[in-house]
């Protein structure tokens, strides 16, 4: 097998035991949009490698704006163009994708090897219906609500609620108010929600 | 009785239901997590919950964008 070069540079950074843990979660990503796009970047760029990514859209040209996708990948699956780019960052990550909705019914059994679940979903409603499906399950689980337009991006905070339940966002900012979804945003809420993963792999 | 609803103090109807209280406060029922006393509730969890006294409510309006 050919030498692993994210994992080279890791090492770097990580000590084997940190890599080993880092690596050994299977991290759920119920959406591949905006949130879920860069939120895997940063978890396979952190060293994770186990994911289980479901979406049910295509990448269109109003995705490029902030999500990581490129222009010659517009028209395709976003699961399977996701995993073509996240492939180039580390060959040697595991996928389990899904090209489908996810909806109440078949979230659990999707998200059934996944300790950690990242609500990545675009639309509110599908927001409160992972959450809500999810309730209960152990499963740490981090979502998103208010990271659209362009404000003060240090109100885009974190709350913890019980059962491993992260919010991040402003909570009032959404698309609902015609403020357009836009790139630095979208990206610090992602970020914020894979720096919670992390923290939570490292220090558990 | 009294509940505590998001950190406030509110006199209500005796066993209400959360649906019903909801929908007095306005609140979406499909955009809208609702924490009972410390726990998230599921979609079924809100749908069957009746309201008693002392009971610590947080409503978290979801919006979209992502």
């Amino acid at each position: 097998m050919a030498e692993n070069l994210l994992k080279k540079g890791l090492e770097r950074y990580f000590t084997t035991e940190q890599l080993e843990k880092i690596e050994d979660v299977h991290v759920g990503i119920a959406g591949a949009g905006g949130l879920g796009s860069n939120c895997a970047v940063n978890l396979v760029r952190s060293g994770f490698k186990k994911f289980s990514i479901a979406d049910f859209d295509k990448v269109e040209p109003s995705n490029l704006n902030r999500q990581f996708f490129f222009a010659d990948q517009v028209g395709l699956p976003k699961v399977e163009a996701l995993a073509d780019n996240l492939k180039r960052i580390n060959p040697d990550i595991e996928l389990n994708i899904l090209n489908k909705r996810l909806v109440a019914e078949n979230v659990n059994d999707f998200f059934a090897d996944c300790p950690i679940v990242v609500e990545a979903f675009d639309c509110a409603k599908a927001k409160t219906m992972l959450i809500e499906a999810l309730a209960g399950s152990g499963k740490l689980l981090i979502a998103a609500s208010g990271l659209a337009g362009w404000g003060d991006a240090d109100e885009l905070v974190t709350r913890k609620f019980s059962d491993n339940f992260y919010l991040v966002g402003d909570s009032t900012s959404g698309i609902e108010s015609g403020l357009p979804p836009c790139a630095p945003r979208v990206s610090v809420a992602s970020a914020k929600q894979a720096n919670i993963i992390l923290q939570h792999v490292l220090e558990k | 009785m009294k509940i505590s609803f998001n950190g406030n103090e509110l006199e209500i109807t005796a066993n209400i239901t959360l649906v019903d209280f909801m929908d007095n406060k306005n609140l979406v029922f499909e955009h809208t997590l609702i924490e009972l006393n410390g726990k998230i509730l599921s979609k079924e969890e809100k749908h069957e919950a009746i309201l008693s006294d002392g009971d610590n409510v947080a409503a978290f309006t979801l919006v979209s964008g992502g």
